[in-house]
């Protein structure tokens, strides 16, 4: 049977013997993680795409991007969906303290755009299945690709609050480690008015995402709760809404380049 | 942004807006905590523990042990860090990334937590018969309470590691974080949805991965409770607890859980839905 002991009593037991312990492994180990602190530093400074030292040119298509100095620059979305097999545009920033390289558009397919920031954009082939993969540095059974191509690399919020979006129907794809997840976002008079999984390709089923679908038309934005024990279905999920809100997002700044 | 790596036998992804190298000292940790703790792999510390000789082992090791040592002495052996054995004798004996069976050390039918001693002054450990020891639910824990220390001066920041959650601070729109907890019977239902903040949440049940939670007491598969969640400051204690909950009978979960302070949801086979109360939903 259960201890019973009195009540005041064990609420510090467990939940301060917790704290203690976590205290004391962290002591511990803490000078072990330092080494692996750089070594990280450089294993994503390797993996991000080449990021060209020529200055940052202005897009006559699209503008330059309304984010600061530093952030991504990216080619205007298309307002169609994506083709399978396009590559998103590359870029790159500096980290909040770091230098900040500058950084231009390559043509490629569209990206979810970030918004202005002083952190690591979007640099992703994400019509690679191993893309997200790539960023793990212990391989998974089923994470075979072993080649060096660019990373996805994600921050939150991806879009500004103001985000505004083309009409039409978008999709786009999100990674796990059990599968993949094609997202459909239509778009009319400029709102989310639908979204939903157009391929599953995962593991397990969809449904257990269910909850979630939905939610982008609620909130006007990409941005899903996390579901225990669905953690890795409803990443993909974000990956893929994010995906397909990129090719929909109305670049500020083409607005801005407009007489 | 997010930041995934593959640890522990599982995805452990973390989002936070934060330099590189913080974010690479969150993840070490969980290599750190893995190389000490693994019960499947033959060289980590845990299986280098000799039965019959008192041992003295690292402080990641120690704490890890000590604490579900006193978890199960808590839950009445409900949580029981020995079942190590009888759950590599149900299947459960593959390495996430070798897929090699592991060779565990022969261990009896009827070993228990009681037949492991701690010695806190000199942090030795005595095992009394030969065992397999088990520290999946709290090793796990452990490594995303460090990754949240090494986190906590971002303030904002989730830890998700194949479901057991920390999350710090806010989310992106500067709300609590809300975490959905899943109906262990519908596909895609939401049992519960959960605010919370600077805490963890960690969820066992009989879905998803089948009923891989045995009741040390008896040794057969857990039964009665669909899936427990355990709201707590800490990952391994919300991840011991949730354990210990899908193997007691919610009569005495929910009192348990209550009386330390933490929040709870059990979903019991028939499906009621059982909360602590003062439980924050969102």
């Amino acid at each position: 049977m259960l201890k019973g002991r009195g009540k005041g009593k064990i609420p510090n037991d467990l939940v301060a013997a917790s704290c203690a312990a976590v205290l004391a492994v962290y002591a511990a180990g803490y000078s072990r993680t330092r080494d692996a602190a750089s070594r990280f530093e450089n294993h994503v400074r390797l993996r991000r795409p080449a990021v060209p030292t020529t200055p940052a040119v202005p897009l006559p298509a699209t503008g330059p991007a309304a984010a600061g100095p530093g952030a991504a620059v990216i080619e205007a979305p298309k307002p169609q969906p994506h083709p399978a097999h396009e590559t998103v545009a590359a870029s790159a920033v500096a980290e909040r303290s770091g230098p900040k390289p500058p950084s231009r558009a390559v043509p490629r397919k569209p990206a979810p755009r970030e918004a202005v920031s002083s952190s690591i954009a979007v640099a992703a082939e994400s019509s690679s299945p191993g893309a997200l993969r790539q960023i793990m540095s212990v391989p998974l059974p089923a994470a075979a690709d072993a080649g060096a191509r660019p990373i996805a690399i994600r921050r939150d919020p991806a879009f500004a609050a103001d985000a505004k979006w083309r009409d039409g129907t978008y999709t786009g794809r999100g990674y796990s480690s059990h599968g993949d997840i094609e997202a459909r976002v239509v778009i009319q008079g400029g709102r989310i008015v639908e979204a939903g999984i157009a391929t599953c390709g995962t593991l397990y089923p969809c449904d257990v995402i269910e909850p979630l679908i939905r939610q982008p038309v609620a909130r006007q934005s990409p941005d899903i709760d996390y579901m225990s024990h669905a953690s890795e279905s409803s990443n993909a999920y974000y990956d893929a809404l994010v995906d397909a809100l990129g090719g929909a997002l109305v670049q500020p700044s083409s607005d801005a380049a407009t007489p | 942004m997010i930041r995934t790596e593959g640890v522990m036998g599982t995805i452990v992804s973390i989002e936070v807006d934060a330099p590189d190298a913080a974010v690479g000292r969150a993840f070490e940790w969980f290599r750190l905590v893995e190389a000490h703790c693994s019960r499947f792999d033959a060289a980590s510390e845990l299986r280098q523990l000799p039965a019959g000789r008192r041992t003295a082992v690292s402080p990641i090791l120690f704490e890890a042990v000590r604490f579900a040592l006193m978890v199960a002495e808590e839950t009445g052996g409900a949580f029981d860090p020995t079942v190590g054995g009888r759950m590599a004798a149900c299947g459960f004996n593959r390495h996430y990334l070798t897929r090699e069976v592991t060779a565990a050390p022969a261990s009896d039918d009827d070993v228990s937590f009681r037949d492991v001693e701690i010695n806190v002054p000199d942090r030795t450990i005595f095992l009394r018969r030969p065992l397999t020891l088990d520290l999946g639910a709290v090793a796990k824990g452990l490594a995303v309470d460090a990754a949240a220390r090494e986190l906590r001066p971002f303030r904002d920041f989730a830890i998700d590691a194949g479901g057991d959650l920390y999350l710090g601070g806010r989310n992106p729109r500067g709300e609590p974080w809300s975490a959905g907890v899943r109906h262990p019977r519908i596909p895609g239902g939401l049992i519960e949805r959960l605010e919370v903040s600077d805490q963890a949440v960690c969820t066992s049940g009989d879905y998803e991965r089948g009923r891989h939670i045995l009741d040390p007491r008896s040794g057969a598969a857990a039964h009665g409770v669909a899936s427990a969640t355990v709201v707590a400051p800490s990952a391994m204690l919300a991840d011991a607890l949730a354990t210990a909950a899908v193997v007691l009978d919610p009569a005495d979960s929910i009192p348990l859980l209550t009386r330390l302070g933490v929040g709870g949801v059990v979903v019991t086979a028939g499906l009621d839905l059982l909360r602590t109360p003062g439980l924050r939903r969102a």
